[in-house]
């Protein structure tokens, strides 16, 4: 081993280079410098490499206790040595980079996971509870004219009556008065939703294809689950979070990709949970109400039939009531209907017939 | 730690020695691997990783630049650069945004409050873009080291961007024609704040040898467009009636599938015809980029040095298209090598003419972040 060897050396005052000798201590590297009657002494663990070491190529040191002086060592001996006695200059093996890379992956998608769920679920919830009334409103002012703009509203007035009669009849049952409205658009898409600030709606072909009020009114209770807990207010606080969101991560400012709002509003579901919450209501208001609950569950049967038959892998399969509220077994089995002589007539076979003909 | 009587500092370095100064790219293995970790920690962190991902790419670059053989360094983090963005996140865009999306959501997005609030975002977009290039440019000297020396700027971003502004202002105003002289205003500004060490740069000149070609340019600008327009026309055979036939499409015919392959391909050749006009605009007013670079790097003085640099509209066009079809074809993957081929490009064609007194360059004494503006220091906007 040469001892001692020159080498380079930027003091990190001036960018002149001085000629150095170095020598090893037992703990370290002693830089002496002739012009300057100097040593300086750098301990081997405050050693810190400017760039990777390699083989065949000069050392780049720099030192904890000087950060802006440089020490350039030639290839060498002296160089092996350096690298022995500092075993944090050398690169770490492939495997540990490999590692650390993987690590740093998965802890990052963790990362990624973990705050989109609380963007996703969390958020939208405990966010949607806090909206005033007149920005709700607002909200369900903007929801219907995108997703409802071109289509016709059902005015029938006996209808609506009777509509009107068959809703209060459900919501009567409820431990809290319900605040809601229900319209009905003249869509050719059997489905139901519920809007902001309690705006239920209900599609003429929804109604046209009931064989019983029993059928409106627990669908009717469901949707009142979603607005009792606020679902479509949290769906859209969703929307604009995702919005949000990406905005960031791509470092551009969004905004005016609202009018697609109306696009994702489809594509976006209820959680299953969300659904559930919905079902649990629903079920509670009709027992209270002397509902029976065989009438969703036959309008559940009926959607799942039809979808069996292929009606759902058409462009109306797409946007129906299965899509938006999708089925299992256990679902339909959850509504059981009632013991006989439990149950009261919704409404009155006349103002069924009205209901009936609301659209035309 | 030093032991002895004096430390050496200054005073013991040799005075007078005025040496030449080469610039060279030295070619380092490791990039492509660089690129390929950079994008995939990119997709797994939703792209947060591209602070660090720029550092990575940052480093290896400024460290293939050798300066009479010692290589620059980079020692800035990718910790600094996200802590800036988020800042400038927190501070400015999160509440912009998601205002404006507020009021989107609130009175609908053609309302006079939303369209307000996207002008003032704007406004303010453009007032603090000569900000960001200059705040950009101070982090990255005084992260930039050569034999342990850093680089500063010293002068006033806030007076930077309304300079800034007010070019960009002039330039909609004059049709283009005030381009020259507030391009050499914005340099002088950007290489007289510059220092190495404490020692300046120095820009002066005037911008009256540009005109020339900036008329050139100008003037070239609607013959090549319509030339262009006349040659892509009669190649892609779209004649007068095609394009009265599409002005007289009925949106209420029903399309038959055949007809819906005819417009996805008007439609492709359209983007196509909009980019080659695009490239062709681009590549004439590398003419008078070319001319700016050269006069630019004239006017640069150092010490008692001139820089010169060979660029030519040839060599620009080159660099340039080559650039976009590594871009285009690696999907941005290989945007490590546009960087890699950017500095090249520079340091090949950049050359020092005269000396300097290299051992008289004093380590800089402003204050880095640590101490001195915080935060805002750090932060890089690149990503703005």
């Amino acid at each position: 081993m040469a001892n001692p060897f020159g080498a380079q050396y930027f003091d990190g005052r001036t960018a002149a280079s001085h000629q150095v000798r170095v020598r090893f201590s037992a703990s370290g590297l002693l830089i002496e410098h002739d012009s300057a009657n100097t040593i300086l002494q750098w301990p081997f663990s405050g050693l810190t490499a400017i760039e990777r070491p390699q083989e065949g190529h000069p050392l780049r040191l720099s030192h904890s206790s000087e950060k802006s002086a440089r020490l350039i060592v030639p290839p060498g001996p002296a160089q092996t040595y350096i690298l022995n006695r500092a075993p944090q200059l050398k690169a770490s093996p492939v495997l540990r980079r490999a590692l650390r890379f993987a690590g740093f992956a998965v802890g990052s998608l963790a990362c990624v996971v973990i705050i989109g769920y609380a963007i996703l679920n969390l958020a939208p919830q405990l966010l949607s509870d806090q909206l005033p009334l007149s920005w709700r409103e607002r909200l369900a002012d903007q929801t219907e004219r995108s997703l409802l703009k071109d289509t016709k509203r059902c005015h029938n007035p006996a209808g609506k009556q009777a509509l009107s009669r068959l809703a209060s009849r459900v919501a009567a049952a409820a431990d809290e008065p319900v605040e809601f409205s229900l319209r009905v658009y003249d869509m050719p898409i059997i489905n139901a939703f519920a809007m902001p600030a309690g705006r239920v709606v209900m599609t003429g072909a929804l109604i046209r294809q009931a064989d019983s009020p029993e059928e409106l009114a627990g669908v009717l209770a469901h949707e009142l689950g979603h607005v009792e807990h606020r679902h479509p207010e949290a769906q859209l606080v969703r929307v604009v979070g995702i919005q949000l969101v990406l905005s960031i991560a791509t470092g551009g400012g969004g905004g005016d990709q609202l009018g697609s709002l109306a696009g994702i509003f489809a594509i976006l579901r209820y959680t299953r949970s969300a659904e559930e919450q919905a079902d649990d209501y629903a079920l509670e208001l009709m027992e209270r109400g002397d509902i029976d609950p065989k009438g969703l569950r036959q309008f559940f049967e009926k959607l799942s039939k039809k979808s069996g038959e292929g009606a759902s892998k058409t462009l109306d399969g797409l946007t129906d009531m299965l899509s938006t509220h999708p089925l299992s077994r256990e679902r339909v089995e959850y509504f059981k209907p009632m013991a006989p002589g439990q149950a009261r007539p919704v409404v009155s076979a006349a103002e069924w017939q009205a209901i009936k003909r609301i659209c035309s | 730690m030093a032991f002895g009587q004096a430390g050496f500092g200054a005073a013991s370095a040799p005075r007078g020695s005025a040496s030449q100064v080469t610039i060279e790219y030295v070619d380092r293995p490791g990039l492509l691997w660089l690129s390929i970790k950079n994008f995939l920690l990119g997709v797994v962190t939703l792209s947060i990783y591209r602070f660090w991902a720029k550092t990575n790419v940052r480093r290896h670059v400024w460290s293939s630049v050798r300066v009479n053989g010692e290589p620059l360094e980079y020692t800035g983090t990718g910790g600094e650069l996200f802590l800036g963005a988020l800042i400038i996140l927190g501070a400015l865009i999160l509440p912009f945004v998601s205002g404006i999306l507020a009021l989107q959501f609130i009175f609908g997005p053609e309302h006079v409050l939303t369209i307000l609030g996207q002008l003032v975002f704007l406004l303010l977009g453009f007032l603090l873009w000569g900000m960001a290039i200059y705040r950009a440019r101070r982090y990255r000297l005084s992260r930039t080291l050569w034999r342990g020396i850093r680089g500063t700027l010293t002068g006033s971003s806030t007076s930077f961007s309304m300079l800034y502004f007010g070019a960009m202002l002039l330039r909609g105003i004059t049709l283009g024609w005030s381009t020259p002289a507030m391009n050499l205003n914005i340099q002088e500004r950007l290489i007289g704040d510059m220092k190495f060490g404490e020692t300046p740069f120095r820009f002066s000149g005037v911008a009256g040898p540009l005109y020339a070609r900036y008329a050139l340019c100008w003037l070239a600008t609607p013959f090549v467009l319509l030339l262009l327009g006349l040659v892509v026309f009669s190649i892609s055979g779209l004649s007068v009636d095609a394009l009265q036939d599409i002005s007289a499409f009925d949106p209420d015919r029903p399309k038959s599938e055949e007809s819906s392959a005819g417009e996805a391909a008007q439609v492709l050749s359209i983007f196509a015809i909009v980019f080659i006009f695009i490239i062709a605009y681009a590549l004439l007013w590398t003419l008078y980029t070319a001319r700016e670079m050269v006069l630019f790097a004239e006017y640069t003085k150092f010490d008692n040095a001139q820089f010169k640099l060979n660029a030519t509209a040839a060599s620009l066009v080159t660099l340039w298209l080559g650039n976009m079809f590594i871009l285009l074809f690696t999907l941005g993957i290989g945007q490590p090598y546009v960087v890699q081929r950017m500095a090249r490009y520079m340091a090949d064609r950049l050359s020092v003419i005269g000396t300097v007194d290299i051992a008289a360059i004093q380590q800089s004494t402003a204050t880095l972040d640590k101490r001195g503006e915080g935060l805002l220091d750090a932060f890089d906007v690149d990503g703005f």
